[in-house]
This record gives structure tokens, sequence and C-alpha cells, in this order.
């Protein structure tokens, strides 16, 4: 994936098995989706705001954000909370993407601006099914 | 006093007897008055004899009264010493009393100190079984999905480098990685009704029951006949009586839909004291013998293999109408159905507003 092309889906996602498993779930999904993929908070923000590493990267923001909850350094919440909260990324859809499934989680990811809350299953085939599912959807409702 | 029958003759005769009678004259008042004087002197003696009698006794009363008032007197400062030693006694148990009110107030001071602390150490252990919980959560189930999905992926893309034997051990990886998966989730929900908190409220019973009937029969299909009556309405947590519907419907599904014809019938009956729900179902049933079981944890009494399931619906069930102050039970004849019931306690509002109206 080059630096230059605009990206349609921004994963934000520690755990590499996590990751090779999403990405596999974006191929078979067969969308044809330019992904970009970092592994903390911090990364997550500069890459929405174009900030660091991602300076050069095109203005426009991802279609869709698939976010982890629990991320080193800058932990999923929050950047949840200052991508909803800026008025330049505030309508990209979120989709959090994390093995819990407490209550409070959903409720709070849901009040900071979450589009959509997917508790990770750990059925392999459940998992692709469910976030081709998502991404689809949320792909066709931002279309550019 | 006699005339000498002599001298009644002669002048001298008469003249004696003229003095002579002078002098029985004169004689006659002395005599009388000496008589009267004796008399008197008589009365008066006695008179005397009777006041010395009087006084006598005057005196006796006078000891008597003296002895009276001393011992009065004596009784008196008994008492007085009585009261003293009372009010002392008094003093001395009100001081005690004092003291031991105060060390009363300390020792509450020190109870309710102690229940401080006890509640805060007790809010620590919950937060810390809380932390423990979601990272069970979230840290054991990753790893569980990581084998779950390279096991697929070994299955699905590299099948031709494996042979059968490999594919289906593959096969079982996956399967049991998920299951654990299961038994993580069904612990997790078991342990999360412990700490949630349950705001009571009124709850229209045979609309939840219709409504968990409902999604059931979206998620499984409308294979089993399920009827539901009309069922007394319920004092309660309605998102954790909704659990309770959920897992009894679809066991009695779950267990039934082997039947040519399966049916399941949930009834509600009030009591006094309770409301007895029930749910009926004709299917496999299970050996009585094991029923005390059946409502713990991960406990199962058919095999995973027949029917899936991690074994924790139940006990789900069993916390939730204990919580709400409530009993579980079942009946069950091996091969003709099962009944699962659970009490709640008898509606208070609704039986004052039956007594209001």
């Amino acid at each position: 994936m080059s630096e230059n092309e605009a990206i349609d889906v921004l994963l934000v996602e520690d755990n590499p098995d996590d990751a090779e498993f999403t990405l596999r779930a974006l191929r078979k999904a067969n969308v044809g989706v330019r992904v970009a993929h970092v592994e903390d908070g911090v990364q997550a923000l500069e890459f929405m705001f174009a900030t660091g590493r991602w300076l050069d990267r095109p203005l426009a923001s991802p279609r869709v954000v698939l976010l982890d909850l629990k991320l080193p350094r800058v932990d999923g919440r929050e950047v949840l909370r200052r991508i909803k909260t800026n008025p330049r990324t505030r309508c990209v859809p979120v989709v959090v993407l994390t093995s819990s499934r407490e209550p409070s989680d959903v409720a709070q990811s849901y009040e900071l601006g979450a589009n959509s809350y997917v508790v990770k299953p750990v059925d392999y085939a459940e998992l692709i099914t469910k976030l081709s599912d998502i991404v689809r959807y949320w792909l066709q409702l931002n279309t550019v | 006093m006699h005339a000498s029958p002599v001298a009644t003759s002669g002048p001298l005769q008469r003249l004696s007897a003229a003095l002579a009678g002078v002098a029985e004259l004169l004689r006659t008042p002395f005599a009388r008055r000496l008589r009267a004087l004796e008399q008197a002197n008589a009365q008066l003696e006695q008179e005397i004899t009777l006041r010395a009698a009087a006084e006598l006794d005057l005196r006796a009363s006078c000891r008597e009264l003296e002895l009276r008032v001393a011992q009065r007197t004596s009784e008196l400062s008994e008492a007085n010493e009585r009261l003293a030693q009372e009010i002392q006694e008094r003093e001395r148990t009100e001081q005690a009393l004092h003291y031991n009110e105060t060390l009363l107030r300390r020792l509450h001071d020190s109870l309710e100190e102690h229940i401080a602390e006890r509640t805060a150490e007790l809010t620590r252990t919950i937060a810390e079984l809380e932390a423990f919980s979601y990272s069970v959560s979230h840290d054991l189930r990753a790893p569980l999905r990581a084998i779950n999905g390279y096991a697929a992926i070994i299955q699905e893309e590299h099948a031709g480098a494996i042979d059968a034997e490999g594919r289906e051990l593959l096969a079982r990886v996956a399967r049991n990685a998920a299951n654990m998966g299961e038994l993580i989730d069904g612990l997790l929900d078991f342990s999360r009704l412990a700490r949630c908190d349950a705001d009571s409220s009124e709850v229209d019973m045979t609309a939840l029951a219709a409504q968990t009937k409902d999604e059931l029969v979206r998620e499984h299909g409308a294979s089993v006949e399920i009827v539901i009556d009309e069922l007394p309405r319920a004092s309660g947590n309605e998102a954790m009586l909704r659990q309770v519907w959920t897992n009894l419907l679809s066991n009695a599904i779950k267990f039934s839909r082997p039947r040519a014809h399966p049916r399941v019938e949930v009834r509600g009956e009030a009591h006094v004291d309770e409301i007895v729900y029930s749910v009926r179902d004709n299917g496999v049933g299970f050996d009585i013998t094991y029923a005390g079981k059946l409502f713990g944890v991960f406990s199962r009494l058919h095999s995973a293999r027949e029917f899936p399931g991690v074994g924790v619906g139940l006990a789900i069930v069993r916390r939730v109408v204990q919580r709400h102050g409530g009993r579980v039970w079942a009946d069950s004849r091996a091969g003709e159905g099962s009944t699962f019931c659970f009490s709640l306690p008898a509606q208070r509002s609704e039986a004052t507003t039956r007594s209001a109206s």
C-alpha cells in the first residue's frame, strides 16, 4: 500500500493475530479497499489528523475506522472521543472492534459516538462474516 | 341526844331541859355540818384517789408516747440511712450507666470505622474482581481466537498439504478453542450478575415471555409450538427476568426439538405470598436423580454432542431468581419432558391495589 493513496479503511489493532484476521476478512469481503493498519492510539490519531508519520498523506479521511478499545499508549476510547469531537473527523464512521462484551464498554462506546460495536467472536468463520458485513455496510453508506 | 324523864317537872329541870334543847339545837347543825364536812372530806379523798390514779395513767401514757417517739425516730433515721444508701447506689448506677454509654458510643464509633474500612476493602476487592473479569474477557479470548483462526486458515488454505486425519484434528483444535470461548463468555455472564445493579419495577411477564419467544423463533425457527398463558405480573429487574425466560425457553426448545410434535407451555399462578411460573416441555427430559445438579455452574446432564451448550443457563436462572427472593426447581421423567419452575415473591403493590379497589 502506498502512502500517497487515499485510504478507505483505517484498522487500529495492536494484536498481530487479530490484525491478520481482520485484513483477511477485508480481502474476503472483496470490497477492494485500501487499508492502513496502525498499532496504537497515538499512531491512530496521527493518521486521522495527518500529523507525524502521516503528515504527507492525502487529506481525505478514511471511509471507516475499525478501532480496538484496548490499545497501547492512547487507549481506544480516547481515540474515539478525539475523532468524534473534531469537526473535521466526526462524520467518519467508527466501528469499535473489541474482545470486550462488557455492557459498560458498549454503552460508553456509543456515548462517545461509535457507529457500531462488534465483539470479536472466537469462531473464525463468524469473525470473517461479521467483519465483512460491517465493513461493507459502512463503506456503502459512506461512499464518496 | 335524849331528854331525861326526871327533869320534866321542875324549873331547873325545865331549864336544864331547855338548855339541853338549846344544846341539842346548837348541837344539831354542827353535827350536820360535821357530817357534811366528813362527806366532803370523803369525796375529796375519793377525788384525790381518782386524780392520783389518773396521774398514774397519764404518766404511763406519757412514757409510752416517749417510747413510741423514740422508736419512730429510730425508724425514721434508719429509713433516712437507707435512702442515703439508695441515693448513693443510684448515683453509682448512673455513673456506671454513663460509663457504659460512653463505652458503647466508642464501640459504635469503632464499629462504624471498621465497617467503613471493610466496605472500602470490599469495594477494592470488587474493583479487582471486575478488572480480573475484564481481563479474562479481553485477554483470554484473544489467544483462543488466534488458535481457532489459524486452525481454520490452515484447513482452508493449506488443505492440500495435510492428510484427512490432520484436517480432522485441526477441526477439533478449532472446535475446542471455540468451546472454551463460550465457556469464558458463560462464566462472565454469570459473574456479571453478581455485581450489576438490579433496579426493580413492575414487569409484564406475559409480554416479556412473548418477546423472548419471538426472539428465539427468529433465531431458531418456529419448529417448536410455544404456548404462553396469561401470566401474573411480577416485580423485579426486567433485563434479568428476560434472561430467565430466554434461558428457560431456549432450553425447552433445545430439548424438545427432537420430538415429532415439540410443544412448550408457559404458565403462571399467583399464590398468597409467591407467584409461580413454569415452563413445561415434552422433550427428552432428564433423570430426576440428578435434579440437584441442574442449577450448578457448568453442570450438564446431557453430552455436548447431543445438545450443545456450556451449562451456565440454569445457573444464571437460579442466581437471578434468588436475587429476587424466589426459588427454582424442576421435575421430569426421562423421555417424557420436563417442567422448570421458578417463584417470585408476591407483588406488594398489586395486593395494595386490590385491597384499595
